[in-house]
């Protein structure tokens, strides 16, 4: 949604005001070279299999710092990981099915409507009420939360209040629907 | 044509930040164009801060040379000053310094920088929304008026497109090349555009040769 900054600005530290002549002096004494640029290397290969690789493995060695498990459960960030994770499960199982559907010809696996009718048929009655809510959650949950990003788009409910209200609608109305249609 | 910076998000001062994030985003509709936004409080006071970047940036091509080499090629320091390419930000969006001539002075540093893509960008944003938008009709109209090859072969044509976009994002924010290297990077999203192609192909052969998606999960949710 926001363009990346690509460049960051220079620090000036410690900048001091200087007359021109003293800034030519200045700038003919020295190279004026912004932080982070090097004009002359210190390593003694050029490769960068030698001058970077060891950076590599110290960065692989390295800790991740702690940043979900010490961040306070909000309804935001909670929401907004639940959004992406039932996304992903739910696209999963239809990946599966479709992807299964279009390769069980190659490998002889009878896979058709037909056979999982049949297969669901034979579930008792209480496993599939629970397995429906299970997979009915997640559609319903990225669903209407789904609905709220794209009013978020529009402009609308970007206030913390409107964040927190229309967390608590879509987390309600997702439990009931998905309830409802573990029902049917 | 150019972005005006003088039109980015802070220089509306009267407007909420709502309708500040919504004018940056109609605002960014020239090629190669952004909106930058930056979290300093105010206006920079102190123009001299600005010597030190100028005289850094202020040529292209200026890191290729050695900043030794510039300076003796432009004479005396002040000739660089004199080109006044003001590349702080808020002074540029009162010099009205486009982004592209800004992007232009950044562009003469030591690291690769890529053109913006308007179809990586903001179109693709664009993209996404109303696709997920036309999920919405999709769906009721499905779940409302039952099996019908239609909504059936929309239906097999938006979710898996809608499911690549998801998958995409994640790769890109959890699978980048920094974490899995530059191949692994790209094996996962090609690999990626292939699960999706098949997916796709799934969709349609199921539609055509089958009962079609609704049907399926109006049968298997109440076999």
């Amino acid at each position: 949604m926001f363009a990346p900054r690509i460049a960051a600005p220079l620090r000036n530290i410690g900048r001091v005001q200087a007359s021109a002549v003293a800034r030519t002096a200045f700038a003919k004494t020295r190279v004026m070279a912004p932080v982070g640029i090097r004009i002359l290397s210190t390593s003694q290969s050029s490769l960068k299999e030698v001058t970077v690789a060891p950076l590599i493995d110290q960065r692989k060695n390295r800790p991740l710092s702690p940043h979900l498990t010490i961040y306070q459960p909000q309804l935001t960030w909670y929401m907004s990981m639940f959004h992406r994770a039932f996304g992903g499960a739910v696209a999963t199982g239809f990946y599966a099915g479709a992807v299964g559907y279009a390769v069980a010809p190659m490998i002889g696996m009878g896979f058709d409507a037909a056979a999982i009718t049949s297969l669901i048929a034979t579930v008792p009655v209480g496993a599939k009420i629970a397995a429906k809510f299970i997979i009915a959650y997640p559609f319903t949950f990225h669903s209407l939360n789904g609905i709220r990003h794209l009013a978020w788009d529009t402009t609308r409910f970007m206030s913390l209040k409107g964040v927190y209200q229309t967390g608590y609608v879509v987390l309600g109305l997702s439990t009931v629907s998905a309830v409802g249609l573990a029902l049917i | 044509m150019a972005l005006r910076l003088a039109a980015s998000p802070l220089a509306l001062s009267r407007s909420t930040p709502s309708l500040r994030l919504a004018a940056a985003m109609r605002s960014s509709s020239a090629l190669n164009a952004r909106v930058y936004f930056h979290a300093t409080a105010g206006p920079v006071a102190d123009s001299q801060q600005e010597d030190h970047v100028r005289m850094a940036y202020s040529r292209k091509g200026a890191a290729d040379q050695g900043f030794r080499s510039s300076i003796a090629k432009n004479g005396r320091v002040g000739s660089i000053r004199a080109q006044n390419t003001h590349l702080s930000r808020s002074t540029a969006s009162t010099a009205g310094q486009t982004s592209d001539e800004v992007t232009a002075a950044y562009k003469a540093v030591a690291y690769k920088t890529i053109t913006p893509n308007q179809v990586h960008g903001s179109y693709h944003w664009d993209f996404e929304r109303l696709l997920t938008v036309s999920m919405i009709p999709l769906f009721a109209a499905s779940a409302i008026h039952g099996a019908h090859p239609i909504t059936d072969g929309l239906l097999g044509v938006v979710v898996p497109i809608h499911c690549h976009m998801g998958f995409d994002a994640m790769v890109t924010d959890y699978l980048h090349p920094g974490n899995v290297g530059k191949w692994g990077n790209k094996a996962i999203v090609w690999t990626l555009r292939g699960v999706t192609v098949l997916a796709l192909v799934g969709c349609y052969q199921f539609n055509t040769s089958d009962i079609g998606l609704t049907e399926l999960v109006k049968r298997s949710w109440t076999a």
